[in-house]
């Protein structure tokens, strides 16, 4: 993230050194053609031990539904509190809780919180909780079921996918981001939005559909070694979407989105982390460009902050005055949008590749759906080489926030005079962690597409060999992951 | 080979003898291997007028004390971020900078004008672990 907010946003990561950028392409490429070759023996074991995804339930004090309601209302007065800290707090953005609460405690922080625990968005979900509690409590309309548009099967979850962009266009280049009264009233209006958007689809209908944050987290939720879901067949309860629901069980109940009269039957279990990736029973094409739009925005952070990318922005900076003032922002949104479609263009390609190194036992449009999550392990992988100092250093703010979210100087836990220890994680540290991620993140990523190839595949030999686009895909994307690391951050 | 020592003393006395020496000979490589903190000195020059150059880079290890003296043809303030130093630097007076680099990590250092266009970092300073 770069400096608009003066000091908002930096990171202070030393670039990795060739020697450990060597060692780490080296580990993941030679583990690639390890796992490829027990692969090739493994056939049905691989696929049994996929199946028997270990599902030890978790029921204790933290899954009851009154945690939930309290967790509810603690993610609501979050979000209050930001809204008016934004608007009537210091806008100074190291001194007001908003673009801290929302860069880092929220994204980042939720998006760790998805990667490695679980969906637990799925559950605090402030918008939700809001809508829901308002649902109950307002008189209800004459009528006795209120009309909702059923959402049209053809737009899939495009519009979730543009608000993504959007967002990221948001984070990576607004240069309100790191001003907080702009991002109090950008919270309003998504507010707005998603209220809007659930009275009039649905409320289950419009998380699954259209609403970014949700699809996002719950992508990188699969990962997760917790599965937090409804259990099937209970969703008939569920009043606004009981028609759906027939018809559709499955895609109901997985988002865990419908949970009118069934706080007590969610259940979480416990799972081995990515295993909710080989899930693809509910792929759609547009949840498919939804993946890979968020792998590339991703990556596409990392590459803003590369002295590659500043000298193709200084390059057009100077080739194109006629753009006027705004002409840094219009080129990270050409870039952006260039990073998105590039990306989809060489997935699809690889897709096809795969579909034709199959003999065509698959089509591509089969072939991109079953695959696309297993790329999520190196997208995680990254978003922790590239954001655990920041969470860590950074993230120090909000001790001091905690005591003095509107600047005003006062010091409610005793902490606003606390000062953010830049050395709390060395150097060394953080390269040996983004090394060891990015390599187990590949690890993982190799494993999942095989097991994936040898579900569909009868003949190991055919699945190996139908992965060999995907093996090189992988390959390519770690070691961009890789490079950017290893990159000087220039603002 | 018979050492002058050994000449006139008892195995066990040269035992003692080699086992001091080397003693010796690891503390004084423990010493040189972990090369005590230095002092190091930049200096940075801020033209108003002029191209923007390329950001310096200011390479120091861990521990070290660091100096960086400011000079400036306007007045100008400076930000060294992380370790979150400002100063005000005047014309025709060098301003010096002084810390002890303790945190790894490269930290942009930033000079504060009037005009809130996009400014290149001053420098880097990057702080390496030893």
């Amino acid at each position: 993230m770069r400096a608009y907010g003066h000091g908002f946003g930096l990171r202070y990561d030393l670039p990795l050194p060739l020697a450990l950028w060597i060692i780490g392409a080296a580990c993941a490429i030679l583990l690639s053609f390890l796992i490829v070759a027990i692969a090739v023996r493994a056939n049905a074991s691989v696929e049994a031990t996929a199946q028997r995804n270990l599902r030890w339930q978790i029921d204790n004090a933290v899954t009851s539904p009154n945690i939930r309601v309290i967790a509810q209302f603690v993610a609501v007065a979050a979000l209050i509190l930001i809204v008016v800290a934004g608007i009537i707090g210091d806008q100074t953005p190291t001194r007001n809780l908003a673009p801290t609460a929302i860069w880092i405690a929220w994204w980042v922080g939720f998006s760790y919180l998805s990667a490695f625990v679980g969906n637990v968005w799925s559950l605090v979900n402030p918008w939700a909780a809001i809508f829901d509690w308002c649902e109950r409590i307002l008189p209800k309309p004459r009528a006795p079921r209120r009309a909702t548009i059923n959402w049209p099967k053809s737009l899939g979850v495009w519009p979730a996918i543009a608000l993504f962009i959007v967002f990221a266009w948001l984070e990576l280049i607004w240069e309100g981001r790191s001003i907080p009264s702009q991002l109090a009233w950008l919270v309003i209006g998504f507010s707005v939005l998603t209220w809007t958007g659930m009275f009039v689809f649905g409320h289950s209908a419009w998380l699954t559909h259209a609403d970014p944050f949700a699809l996002a987290f719950g992508v990188l939720s699969k990962f997760g070694p917790i599965d937090i879901r409804i259990e099937h067949g209970i969703c008939g309860t569920c009043t606004e979407d009981k028609e759906k629901v027939k018809s559709d069980p499955g895609e109901a109940s997985d988002r865990g989105h419908c949970y009118r009269g069934a706080d007590s039957r969610w259940r979480w279990r416990l799972r081995p982390p990515g295993v909710g990736l080989l899930d693809t029973e509910n792929m759609s094409q547009s949840i498919t460009a939804f993946v890979v739009v968020m792998l590339s925005t991703v990556t596409f952070d990392g590459f803003m902050a590369t002295p590659v990318w500043q000298r193709i922005e200084s390059a057009l900076y100077v080739a194109l005055p006629m753009l006027g003032d705004s002409r840094l922002a219009i080129i990270g949104t050409l870039g952006l949008l260039v990073f998105c479609v590039t990306f989809i263009a060489v997935y699809h390609l690889v897709a096809t590749l795969i579909a034709h190194a199959s003999g065509n036992r698959m089509t591509s449009d089969a072939a991109s759906r079953a695959f696309v999550l297993t790329l999520v392990p190196i997208a995680i992988a990254y978003l922790v080489a590239h954001y655990l100092s920041y969470f860590l250093i950074q993230g120090q703010l909000l001790i001091r926030l905690a005591s003095d979210p509107f600047g005003f100087g006062w010091n409610v836990l005793g902490t606003a005079h606390f000062r953010p220890d830049i050395g709390i994680v060395g150097a060394r540290f953080v390269w040996y962690t983004s090394l060891v991620a990015i390599v187990l993140g590949h690890v993982a990523a190799v494993s999942l597409a095989h097991v994936v190839a040898l579900r569909r595949f009868d003949d190991p030999r055919l699945a190996i060999r139908s992965q060999i686009p995907m093996l090189v895909l992988m390959i390519a994307y770690t070691m961009m992951s890789l490079w950017i690391i290893a990159q000087p951050i220039v603002e | 080979m018979i050492s002058p020592a050994g000449a006139f003393t008892g195995p066990g006395t040269r035992l003692k003898y080699a086992g001091r020496t080397l003693l010796i000979a690891a503390l004084l490589a423990v010493a040189i291997a972990t090369a005590h903190a230095e002092d190091r000195v930049f200096a940075l020059e801020i033209h108003s007028e002029g191209p923007t150059a390329k950001p310096q880079v200011l390479a120091v290890r861990q521990n070290d004390q660091v100096v960086v003296r400011v000079s400036s043809d306007k007045p100008v303030q400076v930000h060294l971020h992380g370790y979150d130093i400002e100063s005000n630097v005047v014309p025709n007076v060098v301003t010096s900078l002084r810390f002890t680099a303790t945190a790894t990590g490269r930290f942009p250092i930033e000079i504060h004008s009037k005009e809130p266009s996009k400014q290149r970092p001053l420098a880097y300073l990057e702080v390496r672990p030893r």
